[in-house]
């Protein structure tokens, strides 16, 4: 299947870099930052309690809710850590406050809660709009760091002993702060374990933050407050910041592949070269892009997945940006992101999209030689469903639901949409924020500053 | 030669001796036998002697608690050294040190997990001490003289990090943790009667038997030991987070019975093991016996069938007693436990715990906050058939408390004073010896009415070095303790 609608400006501009950063098989539990992973899966690959099978079991519960001071970006999820106050299970979510609050999850209780202050010469926004809130935007991420630590600790007086061993680090959380400043937040305490650094322009709609290596990169979009929309870079060890401009078109999202970081923005899709954001190759679509990159393997081959506003879904080679597969609609609207998993026994690979309400699923295969997508199933109908997510063959939808309809959180079966569970009542109001998920839970945020988990509840008593 | 073997024959006379870490094969750390210290002197109490021993400390261990063989004091430290003390005068009789090529593998430098050289609490009996040498090797020495009267046998691996010896019909147990230096983290045992010296195992699968005290054991020979952090699947005889009972069937050390906590997975999520060595003693004609962990609540188990059929039922479990913000590090129940009985017939647990205490745990008598450890006493009641642990008081606030000791109507305790961090705000889990020794203060022994929790004495800052993972020994009117800068004091009243 051809590409036909895309009327194709094409640019060339091959670059020699070897950048492989963000390589595929982090697996675990893990959610880095939106939409999982650098590739933007919105996967959980492994999980020890969380099933088919045990969702029919019903293992899902309403684990615990809390009230945070203004509604929460989608959590990132940790690793356990090992704390000053002992073992923890953290999560990190921003508020349009400026504040980073650090949960853990398996108590739903709050470990620590920083707010990082407005430091800029702009006017900070205090009142947003629909079209561009006001405070922090972008969510948060997490991803290796490669900071100096400043961190002190009481002790007594007298010559602290040499160690003959390195000097431990601690593990961090990104945090892109509405006065464009990238703080990197020490994961145990939420202090900034160095200054935090110019990033983009204050007041700016800021997402899709992600820290790859020694890099953070975020976009922006619908040029709130006066800021250029554009896909933006900070090289965390000389603070030198790289950017590539997209005019008028907003960005929609960015999704690493190869040796390439892809862009979509509203006119196309952009591979980005990922230390310089120098465009390597670009596709303007006829009709406006509107979801954000998602890349994925077929049979150890690397494909882009985006769509545009009609509600064609694009399979591209990566490399060329070719277009290799079209799905073709009728003015569905396509929803924001993908997701995309694969099952461990069969190896068949999965694609999950949005489309007029409901969740699509379908199967990548290989017919006549060259990838496809073959429809397989249609969920329920939902209101303003977000990007689904996938944790280990479980497919998680969200209607988010509207003003006096609450959000319901469904579990399906990834493999044949059958609704295996759902939230019920449990969300008292509409959610503003995508889901996520770790650690054999899914975490969903509402307007009104509520944060829910669900899932497997494991016995402390 | 003459004058020691009078002085141990006298020991039969004076009859309070102190053989085994623990006191007992039951470790129940309560000396029977002690008539001269009693409630109504111990505010008198003062360091009769203190003696500085040239044991080298290694990672932050050093001296372990005496043995009391009448009046010869036998103290192990790390440093391979075994030493006998002669108690009135306070010199040292002689002195082992055992020689050996350095093993080919060790715990990482700075580690305080794996130190290297000796590190279980030798056991006396008939006169003879069994220590546990640094490279694995069993030696039996005379307590008169320290001479050998048989030759050396591998029971261990060397550098392998085990804990106190105890000893029951002629068979010497041990356990392991940590995995230092390769070693496998399991039960031990070896019949000394056997010609052939086979060491006989059982792996639970687990993280590590890091009991302090080792294996307690119990009326019927079985061998109880915490199994430290790991799963639980029976299916694959993995018993992680529990405690384990083996017994020597044969030329095997076989399990024969386990308790796992219904919250094991919990308790291995936050590294909360069970690793504190049981104290077992009987109530009401049965055997019962006492664990604990870092969650830090206190156990109590049938010895005939720990945890009921499913294993993971116990006779009661108290409320946490600590431990609120489920810290593995400087929280919780370390060590082992204690068990006494009164005149009255009633029957007392104790345990020791790190840390503040939990805002829900309720105790009839207390003494001010408790912010950096105490000791708790428990009473055991039965009715119909049910068994309790009923809180009776809570000790004052003590420097992260370590396993008391009971000796003829009062508990001596004692706040280690050692730094027990091993992880911090500005770099996560760096568990290291040189910076916990640095930060560590200095250890205080306590005094107090066992009925009633109050302080009858204190040593104040008079310890000058802290304690890690040593222990209190009680025998005719003396409490011995050994610190990390490898003095030894010796506690009593004057002219006694």
């Amino acid at each position: 299947m051809r590409h036909k609608c895309a009327k194709a400006t094409l640019y060339l501009a091959l670059f020699g870099h070897n950048f492989a950063f963000a390589q595929y098989g982090r697996g675990g539990g893990d959610w880095l930052a939106e939409g999982a992973d650098a590739q933007r899966s919105g996967w959980v690959k492994n999980d020890p309690h969380i099933s088919v099978e045990s969702v029919q079991g019903g293992v899902m519960q309403a684990l615990w809710k809390i009230k945070l001071n203004g509604a929460p970006t989608a959590p990132v999820v940790a690793s356990r850590l090992i704390t000053y106050k002992g073992f923890k299970d953290l999560m990190f979510v921003g508020t349009g406050a400026d504040n980073v609050i650090s949960i853990d999850h398996a108590l739903g209780k709050t470990f620590w809660e920083t707010h990082l202050p407005y430091d800029s010469l702009l006017v900070p926004v205090k009142n947003g709009t629909a079209n561009c809130p006001a405070g922090m935007t972008a969510g948060l991420s997490l991803i290796a760091p490669a900071a100096p630590t400043t961190g002190a600790t009481n002790r007594p007086p007298g010559p602290v002993p040499t160690l003959p061993r390195p000097k431990r680090i601690p593990a961090v959380v990104y945090a892109l702060s509405s006065d464009g400043l990238i703080h990197t937040l020490n994961q145990h305490t939420g202090t900034d374990i160095g200054p935090a650094y110019r990033f983009i322009r204050g007041n700016a709609k800021a997402h899709d933050l992600i820290a790859v290596g020694n890099y953070v990169y975020a976009v922006t979009s619908d040029g709130c407050g006066g800021a250029p929309n554009g896909v933006w870079s900070i090289n965390m060890d000389d603070t030198l910041v790289s950017e590539w401009k997209t005019g008028d078109a907003s960005v929609l999202g960015l999704a690493f592949g190869g040796d390439s970081l892809f862009a979509t923005t509203t006119e196309g899709i952009a591979a980005l070269d990922p230390k310089t954001l120098k465009v390597k190759q670009i596709v303007h679509f006829g009709g406006l892009c509107g979801t954000s990159p998602l890349v994925f393997k077929f049979k150890d081959k690397e494909y882009v997945a985006t769509g545009n506003v009609s509600g064609h879904i694009f399979l591209m080679d990566p490399v060329s940006l070719e277009l290799l597969v079209n799905v073709p609609d009728k003015g569905a609207k396509l929803g924001s992101a993908f997701a995309s998993w694969e099952d461990s026994e069969s190896k068949a690979r999965w694609l999950l999209a949005v489309k007029d309400g409901k969740v699509v699923a379908f199967k990548v295969v290989e017919q006549n030689g060259s990838v496809a997508l073959e429809p397989a199933w249609t969920s329920r109908e939902m209101v303003s469903p977000a990007a689904p997510i996938v944790v280990n063959g479980v497919v998680f939808a969200l209607s988010s639901g509207a003003a006096k309809v609450p959000a319901v959180l469904y579990a399906l079966d990834g493999a044949t949409g059958k609704e295996l569970w759902n939230s019920g009542k449990s969300i008292a109001t509409f959610s503003t924020a995508g889901i996520s998920a770790g650690a054999s839970k899914v975490f969903v945020g509402t307007h009104d500053g509520t944060l829910y988990a669900f899932g497997y509840l494991l016995d402390r008593e | 030669m003459k004058t020691l073997c009078f002085m141990i024959a006298l020991s039969c006379a004076m009859g309070a001796d102190w053989l085994t870490d623990g006191g007992n094969p039951q470790r129940t750390s309560w000396q029977k036998d002690e008539k001269i210290l009693n409630k109504d002197n111990v505010k008198n109490l003062k360091i009769v002697w203190k003696l500085q021993l040239d044991n080298e400390p290694k990672e932050m261990h050093s001296l372990f608690p005496p043995l009391i063989v009448g009046n010869i004091a036998i103290v192990a430290g790390t440093g391979d050294n075994i030493y006998a003390i002669d108690i009135p005068t306070a010199k040292v009789l002689w002195k082992k040190h055992f020689e050996y090529p350095t093993p080919a593998r060790r715990g990482r430098p700075t580690d305080p997990l794996c130190p290297a050289g000796l590190t279980a609490t030798p056991v006396v009996q008939n006169g003879i001490i069994y220590a546990l040498a640094g490279n694995g090797e069993i030696h039996s020495l005379k307590v008169a003289d320290g001479e050998d009267v048989a030759a050396p046998f591998q029971f261990g691996y060397p550098y392998g990090k085990s804990y106190a010896l105890n000893l029951w019909n002629d068979v010497l147990f041990t356990t392991t943790a940590q995995g230092c230096a390769g070693n496998p983290n399991q039960m031990w045992s070896v019949n000394l009667k056997d010609p052939t010296h086979k060491v006989m195992t059982y792996n639970p699968r687990s993280g590590g038997l890091w009991g302090r005290t080792g294996a307690a054991i119990d009326e019927n020979g079985v061998a109880w030991a915490p199994t430290g952090d790991g799963r639980y699947d029976p299916a694959t005889q993995t018993y992680g987070n529990g405690l384990i009972g083996a017994k020597v069937e044969g030329n095997q050390l076989k399990l024969e019975d386990y308790f796992i906590p219904k919250n094991w997975a919990w308790l291995q999520s936050r590294d909360l093991d069970m690793q504190v060595t049981p104290a077992i003693f009987k109530y009401k004609g049965r055997e019962l016996m006492v664990a604990g962990s870092k969650e830090c609540r206190v156990y109590l188990l049938d010895t005939k069938a720990a945890g009921g059929d499913d294993h993971q039922t116990p006779l009661d479990r108290t409320p946490l007693l600590c431990n609120e913000e489920v810290n593995f590090a400087s929280a919780g129940i370390w060590g082992g436990m204690a068990s006494w009985e009164d005149a009255q017939g009633t029957r007392w647990v104790l345990t020791p715990f790190w840390g503040p205490v939990h805002s829900d745990f309720k105790v009839p008598v207390s003494y001010g906050p408790v912010l950096h450890g105490a000791i708790v006493a428990f009473k055991v009641e039965e009715k119909n058939g049910k068994f309790k642990l009923v809180p009776a008081w809570m000790s004052r606030d003590m420097d992260q408390a370590e396993p008391p000791a009971i000796a003829n109507g009062v508990v001596y305790a004692f706040g280690s004073g050692e730094n027990t961090e091993q992880a911090y705000p500005d770099r996560g889990l760096d568990d290291n010896s040189p910076e916990r020794i640095h930060d560590s203060t200095h250890a205080v022994f306590y005094a107090l009415d066992a009925e009633t929790g109050k302080e009858l004495y204190s040593s104040g800052d008079q310890i000058k070095s802290f304690v890690h993972f040593g222990g209190l020994s009680v025998a005719n009117g003396r409490v011995y303790l050994g610190t990390y800068d490898s003095i030894l004091y010796s506690f009593g009243l004057e002219g006694k």
